[in-house]
């Protein structure tokens, strides 16, 4: 058994006295696909934050393929749930994608270095903008796409830096329903050579993707897919959430 | 206007006053389009008054104003960067009032300088007409500055004002970016001191690159554009004050003013946004 990508020990998150997350260890290892569930507000998006080394944590420690996540974040890509650029930014969705080859396989003193992106660098690009089907906005405005594409986008830029493990923070939440499942497909192909950890609000949708779910409220808990039912749903949202039932 | 292209040819302040503003228009054309796309305006107004506390202690001291400018403006651009990486909660507040106590040091060490009162109006709104010539090797001089930086490091830079959590996760010293950003930022403030005076800083700085804005879509296209713009409205602001008499950096000013809210509106009735 080869060692967990990611190893999570006794972590604990505040925002100011506010408690997010309360003693949370886990172990993610290479080539699961891992969902990461919960109520609004119950931390997933703070967790992965913490995986990528954006916050610190007030309690326990965390170790991505063995260092510290700030020593390892250019091994990880991640699409956040919120783009947080504006919209009408003058960028082309070359150029942004481009942004993902930034400091490919640089470290210390080489990211100072000035320089421009290589023929290599664009051909990687437009492999990313093919593998989310988006090829053909390559030349558009980032402020002219649609929710879906701009999706697709941030997620092409993400692999544009070919990581190892892939996190997104609700990647359907500002989608077309209908498009949800193709984004999910598409992860699911990816998840034969990533690491994928995916936040996500609706545990029925991704329990049929996923093969480890993680709950977190907090407090977390983790569960193979087949052990989800009802029990845990409740206990997790503290009510009843209607379900659809599936089989693996 | 052949009145003015003649008394161009025999004057030499009016020489100075045009390379001055063909000079800043760099700058600004390049800079101001990393201020509109970052939305930092309001940062690059405080850096521009504050520095008149730099310019107000040089004076007392018998120095350059122009170097105390220099250094209050690249002080003002580290205070300011270090709010916002530390302080983000009171960002605004700290930074309206850097704005105010620059100023207020500036006037209380000017009123205080021995000797000869300089003209506090002149920083306030600059003089373009007395721009002398070792001043326009110094602007010249900034303007290479921030074009070697910009062209070494505008992937670098293009991703912090992107977008800065995502250039924090590739590894780019995004905090460093940043600082050197506004740093520049400062120093382009400087170089439009002498020409517009450091209230009307902000326009030229912001207005062109907005400008430029509703027409192209890249960064540097933006900047390219600004910068021509700029130093169109810095020639019909100077032909137009000189016959006039009129002072020649607010005449730029409202020039360059006008012609965003003409090519707003043009922008507007094509369908953008304005």
């Amino acid at each position: 058994m080869s060692k967990p990508q990611i190893t999570i020990k006794d972590l604990s998150y505040r925002y100011g006295k506010l408690k997010v997350l309360e003693d949370i260890s886990m172990q993610v290892n290479a080539g699961e696909f891992l969902g990461i569930v919960g109520p609004n507000a119950g931390g997933k998006s703070t967790l992965l934050k913490l995986i990528l080394g954006l916050l610190q944590p007030v309690k326990g420690r965390i170790e991505v393929f063995d260092k510290a996540p700030e020593d390892s974040r250019h091994r990880l890509g991640y699409v956040p749930q919120y783009p947080n650029f504006s919209r009408d930014f003058p960028i082309s969705v070359e150029q942004a994608v481009l942004l993902g080859r930034l400091n490919h396989n640089k470290t210390g003193w080489q990211r100072w270095l000035p320089g421009r992106y290589s023929a290599s660098d664009k051909a990687i690009v437009k492999q990313a903008l093919e593998e989310v089907e988006a090829d053909n906005l390559i030349n558009r405005q980032l402020g002219s796409l649609s929710g879906g594409q701009l999706q697709r986008v941030l997620l092409a830029r993400a692999l544009a830096s070919e990581p190892e493990v892939l996190l997104l923070d609700e990647p359907t939440a500002n989608i077309d329903q209908r498009l949800e499942s193709d984004i999910f497909d598409l992860l699911k192909s990816l998840n034969d050579r990533m690491t994928i950890l995916v936040v996500s609000h609706d545990v029925a949708f991704i329990s049929s993707y996923v093969n480890r779910v993680a709950c977190v409220n907090q407090t977390l808990v983790c569960h193979h897919t087949d052990a989800i039912d009802g029990d845990v749903i409740h206990n997790l949202y503290g009510e009843d959430v209607r379900m659809v039932a599936h089989k693996h | 206007m052949m009145d003015f292209i003649d008394a161009l040819t025999r004057y030499s302040f009016l020489q100075g006053a045009l390379i001055a503003g063909l000079l800043t228009s760099i700058g600004c054309g390049v800079m101001g389009s990393y201020v509109v796309v970052k939305r930092i305006a309001f940062i690059a107004g405080s850096i521009a008054h504050s520095v008149l506390g730099g310019m107000g202690i040089a004076l007392y001291m018998g120095s350059d104003p122009l170097i105390g400018a220099l250094i209050a403006a690249i002080i003002a651009a580290l205070l300011i960067g270090g709010i916002r990486l530390y302080w983000k909660q009171q960002e605004d507040t700290l930074i309206g009032a850097l704005w105010a106590i620059g100023m207020a040091i500036g006037v209380i060490f000017i009123a205080k300088s021995p000797g000869y009162q300089s003209d506090l109006t002149s920083y306030l709104f600059g003089n373009i007409l007395l721009v002398p010539h070792s001043s326009l090797w110094f602007m010249a001089g900034l303007d290479v500055v921030l074009l070697a930086i910009v062209w070494a490091y505008h992937r670098q830079l293009l991703a912090v004002v992107f977008d800065e959590e995502h250039a924090r996760l590739r590894g780019i010293p995004a905090s460093f970016f940043y600082l050197l950003l506004l740093v520049m930022v400062a120093l382009t403030v400087v170089l439009l001191i002498q020409v517009v005076g450091l209230i009307l800083v902000l326009a030229l700085i912001t207005l062109p690159a907005a400008m430029a804005g509703h027409y192209v879509n890249s960064l540097h296209r933006m900047m390219w554009l600004a910068t021509l713009i700029g130093m169109l409205m810095s020639f019909i602001g100077l032909a137009i004050s000189y016959p006039t008499d009129l002072p020649t950096g607010p005449v730029i000013v409202l020039v360059t003013g006008l012609a965003y809210v003409l090519s707003s509106l043009w922008h507007h009735l094509r369908g953008g946004n304005a």
